[in-house]
């Protein structure tokens, strides 16, 4: 019966939606979007909710941007922190965004200790003067207005939802597809293998104009041939993740536009420190210049991407812009090797990356390749995630050599790169080449406390990270790539917003003809 | 007409079988048939120059397929062989002895046999880890009771007959009389289901690479070749087709002599599935 | 032993496999080196989240203990919670098996009506090029290794042609603009019912290329086992006599000749409905066909074991019943077959 009512809803939904010639804007995107609970998503579902939910503030380009907060200040030591909220907001409940909303929101996030809560970590307490104030109290420094504007585990929602039950129930309430946001959108339709459909709301607070769209759909397409043909016949206006080559093609294409930003995402090949003969650091160092950066980023990403100098991408503050990029240099490994006395005879690396991803798959190839010009046999070994990771988390003298991954950052911040792939764990996490060093566990520790309130201070902190780490090499990034969406020329209006991966804000869309 | 069939199944695998053999002297890129990139020269259609084309990685898609052939062949020459090492004796050894033993033996191939084949085989193949090996391992898993159960039901029917009855009561020993003269009798059906399963072993194999579980990149192999080139096939139509010509030849080979012979040995026997 | 016991026996056979396949596929997939809790968290997970998680799918108990938990489970047809999709394991498969199913059907339809008569001219024209011809295309049928089949005919009627769609059940935007009610989870009945004529004929063009892929195999099988036993038939003496009396030649065939020869094929048939299960496999995966097949591979591939462990039940469950019903055919119309 209730299934029957939803369709029967959809229906009455979708005639109006086409007998009023409303119109649509459609998304083709490659993953499933199982899970749909603002406090806990920590995956692709964030294209959904970005249009669904609002955070305090938006990262726009390197600046934060005021969103459901108007404005925000820290006292001296960067410990409290006071928002301002923006009046006359709506939920699609009906209900009034209120301070009260806000501290219901982010303390269920803490509480339900997701993915993404630990962004909040610095926070002690949330106070609510008044109810367009909020206060946060914090355990220690942090940069809370750029935390509040993290893709993930920073939406607002209303707090109606506590009426439905428990956090277990709220949460099956949101993975059944339904939403409490104040965004421009609202889910009507929810089938996580196939499709999400987003109608409109009218009580959107920026209120609509001619030339928005009336509905947005995100269509799951996997293949990206199929993708591309879509988007070029006009049949969905936005997509992302083609093969490359194609992409070259559709350069001349003048159907379709491609809007490209460097992305805050870059691929990484760490070292195991703690095995031989990677624990050497000649012999690591050999391998590090024996790595065609500019082959691979020519030839798999087809000059889609950048080499970062540094861990820290191009684009964010504290970039290593003190410190030339790593280049193939075989006469320098060869020395190198020879200097580290390790018998490449002797020795078979494994090299573990992510089997469903064609780049980390092309740039293992041409590793494996050039590393056989010194000698070094290495061992691809394509797995899924899990397998990967939970290697890699077990005995490190007895993990994979070399691990490839992607990082991309849940605050926009330095701290974010450093700390989870080079701050000392006590048990292993995300610091695959298990690196330990106090003192740039000490150097990063205050750069991030001083980083709301003396940015010049913790530029040079995170300078300062980036000059030993490139003196030990634990771990190169390989590239950076773009953030490169093609849009078919019906639609305008699209600047891809690299700090929130994959997400399309359908507000910010306009039909073009 | 038969016969021209069977000649021409037959030629089709000797030339296969050569290729394999002699592939490391006449591919025209021997390093990039065992995986060398050569990025410059990314998805080219067939050509002079590469008459199949190149793959994703600029490799000559020819010369992979002639090393390819080797993968395929060994593949299916060690699942058939072993497979039959370990249900032959097994089969011969239930059918023989009959009573208890053939009970629990054929009981344990049951729980094989009650599974979808491929099913089972990932489901071991994703346990044991990835590569050739383990493949091949988990194609052995879930084949042998196919054979046991073959050779038992040959050896059921021959131990009745009156010259092994003889041998029985002459005091031959049973050892003797298993491999002197029952196992003679299974040879002729035998050699009939292992042509047929060469054709399957490699399919599966294949089936298995595709997936992820087989053989890994950048080693050459049809199967893991036709998976690769799923992401570029609608653009670059090249890339999958031509390594699924030639497996399609060489398990079609197979088949066919299978056919063949099945009608010169015994034309109702129950043809074991694929996939 | 008469045929109610064997009936019996064999049935409680099938139960009891099922269960130790069960064990061991809940054992095995609970060995493999890998971390359910952190695919349950997703990737960039922390160490409170995969701990949370752990808890929650009760990964720190022992895993006889879980095994306990889950026959208990089972009773009540509850196959747990997919760690990858997050719903329940029973409800993706319910969902999973229809579109199976209907592929299946549709496949299956293909290779009868075009494997009997395609076996019966064979043995007709026996030793002549029509049925060596008609070999050559039913063993090509066997050796097509179906994923790669499916590119070709993507490559062929998409791309080149552009008359088939590429993958998929149904086009998304003829579902959103004519939706349809899924009442039975057949499609093709479901637009019927609701009398949804686009939706019906999209339907249709969507299950084309995977029915014809799936259905080379079966085929080839039943061509190749039609011609044998209609070879058999036709050397009987009451069909001499038939012939004897001039009856026509087309009613000795398809009338006669076929009645007597259509029930071991039908044997076939149904095995063949086994096979081509399993080799929905590959096929739904090529055409992202959201069945059995597709879950199962994926949930293999990302080790999701309550989906793996719900998926090879029913799988196994599906497959040993046909083989049962076969054998019980078999029996019956074969009376030469030992106990």
């Amino acid at each position: 019966m209730r299934r029957f009512l939803v369709a029967f809803l959809l229906v009455v939904v979708l005639t109006v939606a086409f007998s009023q010639k409303q119109t649509m804007v459609v998304y083709a995107y490659g993953s499933e979007m199982i899970t749909l609970d603002p406090s806990t998503e920590f995956s692709n579902s964030i294209i959904v909710l970005n249009n669904v939910y609002e955070t305090l503030t938006r990262y726009v380009d390197g600046k934060l941007e005021p969103l459901l907060a108007t404005e925000w200040s820290a006292n001296e030591d960067g410990t409290v922190w006071t928002f301002k909220l923006r009046k006359n907001v709506k939920f699609h409940d009906g209900t009034e965004l209120t301070s009260e909303a806000v501290k219901f929101s982010i303390e269920r996030t803490i509480r339900l200790a997701g993915g993404p809560a630990y962004i909040w970590d610095s926070v002690k307490e949330i106070e609510t003067p008044d109810p367009y104030t909020v206060v946060f109290k914090l355990k220690y420094p942090a940069n809370i207005p750029l935390i509040a504007s993290a893709g993930y585990g920073a939406f607002i929602f209303s707090p109606k939802v506590a009426q439905i039950g428990d956090d277990e129930a709220i949460a099956n309430w949101f993975n059944a597809g339904n939403d409490a946001g104040t965004g421009p959108y609202t889910i009507t339709k929810y089938d996580p293998k196939t499709q999400v459909v987003l109608r409109k709301f009218d009580g959107y607070w920026q209120g609509w104009t001619e030339g928005k769209f009336d509905i947005a759909v995100i269509q799951i397409v996997p293949d990206p041939s199929l993708r591309m043909q879509m988007v070029t016949s006009g049949k969905i206006h936005v997509t992302r993740e083609l093969i490359y080559d194609d992409l070259k093609k559709l350069e001349n294409n003048p159907d379709v536009h491609i809007a490209q930003k460097p992305s805050f995402q870059v691929l990484y090949l760490f070292f195991n420190t703690k095995k031989f003969p990677l624990s050497n650091p000649d012999f690591r160092a050999a391998v590090a210049y024996a790595i065609p950066y500019k082959e691979i980023i020519d030839h798999v990403l087809l000059g889609y991407g950048l080499q970062p100098s540094g861990i820290i991408p191009r684009g964010m503050f504290g970039y290593a812009d003190h410190l030339p990029p790593l280049s193939q240099d075989l006469e320098k490994a060869r020395q190198l090797l020879a200097k580290s006395n390790v018998d490449p005879k002797n020795v078979k690396l494994v090299l573990t990356y992510l089997q469903s991803n064609e780049s980390e798959k092309k740039a293992s190839e041409l590793i494996w390749s050039s590393l056989k010009k010194l000698g070094i046999e290495v061992e691809l070994r394509p797995m899924n995630w899990e397998q990967q990771w939970a290697w890699a988390r077990s005995d490190p003298s007895k993990a994979q050599d070399m691990f490839i991954m992607y990082w991309w950052p849940t605050v926009m911040t330095p701290y974010d790169f450093l700390f989870s792939m080079f701050h000392t764990e006590e048990e292993v996490l995300f610091n695959l080449s298990y690196y330990y060093n106090e003192e740039v566990d000490k150097l990063m520790d205050e750069a991030v406390q001083v980083e709301g309130t003396n940015p010049k201070r913790a530029e040079q902190l995170y300078k300062m990270v980036e000059t030993i780490l490139r003196r030990d090499l634990p771990a190169v990034p390989l590239y950076q790539i773009s953030d490169i969406y093609v849009v078919h020329k019906s639609v305008k209006g699209f600047t891809p917003n690299p700090a929130y991966p994959n997400v399309v804000f359908f507000y910010e869309l306009e039909s073009g003809s | 007409m038969k016969n021209r069939l069977a000649r021409l199944s037959l030629t089709i695998v000797s030339t296969f079988v050569l290729l394999a053999l002699i592939a490391p002297w006449i591919v025209p890129y021997r390093d990039q048939a065992l995986g060398e990139p050569n990025v410059a020269e990314r998805l080219l259609p067939p050509s002079l120059k590469h008459p199949f084309g190149t793959d994703h990685m600029g490799r000559d898609i020819l010369s992979r397929m002639i090393y390819g052939a080797r993968t395929s062949l060994f593949t299916a020459v060690s699942v058939v062989f072993l497979s039959a090492l370990i249900g032959v004796p097994i089969g011969i050894a239930a059918g023989y002895a009959g009573g208890f033993l053939d009970n629990v033996l054929m009981r344990f191939t049951d729980v094989f046999l009650s599974f979808p084949p491929l099913l089972l085989a990932l489901l071991i193949a994703s346990t044991l880890g990835k590569g050739l090996f383990n493949a091949i391992l988990a194609l052995v898993i879930t084949w042998w009771p196919w054979y046991a159960r073959l050779v038992r039901s040959q050896a059921l029917s021959i131990k009745s007959l009156a010259y092994v009855e003889a041998a029985r009561a002459a005091g031959v020993s049973h050892f003797v009389i298993m491999f002197k003269h029952i196992l003679p009798g299974c040879v002729a059906p035998l050699a009939v289901q292992c042509t047929m399963d060469m054709g399957s072993a490699i399919l599966e194999a294949a089936a298995l690479s595709f997936l992820g579980l087989g053989v890994q990149p950048p080693a050459p192999d049809w199967g893991l070749m036709i998976s690769e080139g799923k992401a570029y096939f609608l653009n670059y139509w090249w890339v999958p087709t031509f390594p699924g010509v030639f497996m399609l030849l060489l398990v079609m080979a197979f088949n066919l002599l299978g056919d063949v012979f099945r009608e010169l040995v015994d034309p109702r026997l129950r043809r074991r599935m694929l996939i | 032993m008469n045929f109610l016991r064997y009936t019996v026996s064999r049935l409680f056979w099938s139960i009891f496999v099922i269960l130790g396949v069960v064990f061991v596929v809940f054992l095995v997939s609970n060995v493999i080196p890998s971390d359910p809790a952190a695919l349950w968290v997703g990737p960039k997970a922390t160490h409170s989240a995969i701990q949370a998680a752990r808890e929650k799918l009760k990964l720190d108990r022992p895993i006889l203990v879980r095994f306990g938990h889950f026959l208990k489970d089972l009773l009540r047809f509850d196959l747990g919670t997919s760690i990858r999709t997050h719903r329940p394991v029973i409800e993706d498969i319910r969902k999973a098996l229809t579109a199976t199913f209907e592929l299946l059907l549709v496949a299956e339809c293909i290779a009868i009506g075009l494997g009997i008569p395609l076996g019966v001219l064979a043995a007709v024209k026996r030793n002549r090029w029509f049925d060596n011809l008609s070999r050559i295309f039913a063993v090509a049928g066997v050796s097509l290794p179906s994923f790669w089949y499916g590119m070709i005919l993507q490559l062929l009627f998409f791309k080149w042609l552009g008359v088939l769609p590429l993958s998929d059940r149904i086009d998304t935007f003829v579902s959103l603009i004519y939706p349809f009610e899924e009442k039975t989870g057949f499609y093709l009945i479901d637009t019927l019912l609701a009398r949804n004529y686009v939706a019906f004929f999209d339907v249709i063009k969507h299950l084309i290329l995977p029915a014809i892929t799936l259905a080379a195999y079966p085929v080839g099988l039943i061509t190749r086992q039609v011609r044998s036993m209609m070879v058999e038939v036709l050397q009987e003496n009451y069909i001499r006599t038939a012939f004897a009396y001039a009856i026509p030649e087309r009613k000795i065939y398809f009338g006669y000749a076929l009645k007597n020869a259509i029930a071991p094929a039908m044997v076939t048939v149904a095995l063949s409905f086994a096979y081509t299960l399993v080799g929905a496999f590959l096929v739904e995966l090529i055409f992202n066909w959201p069945g059995l097949g597709r879950y199962a591979a994926n949930a293999i591939l990302s080790m999701d074991y309550p989906a793996v462990v719900g998926v090879t039940i029913v799988a196994s469950v599906c497959y040993v019943f046909i083989n049962f019903v076969v054998d019980l055919i078999q029996a019956k119309i074969d009376p030469r077959i030992r106990f």
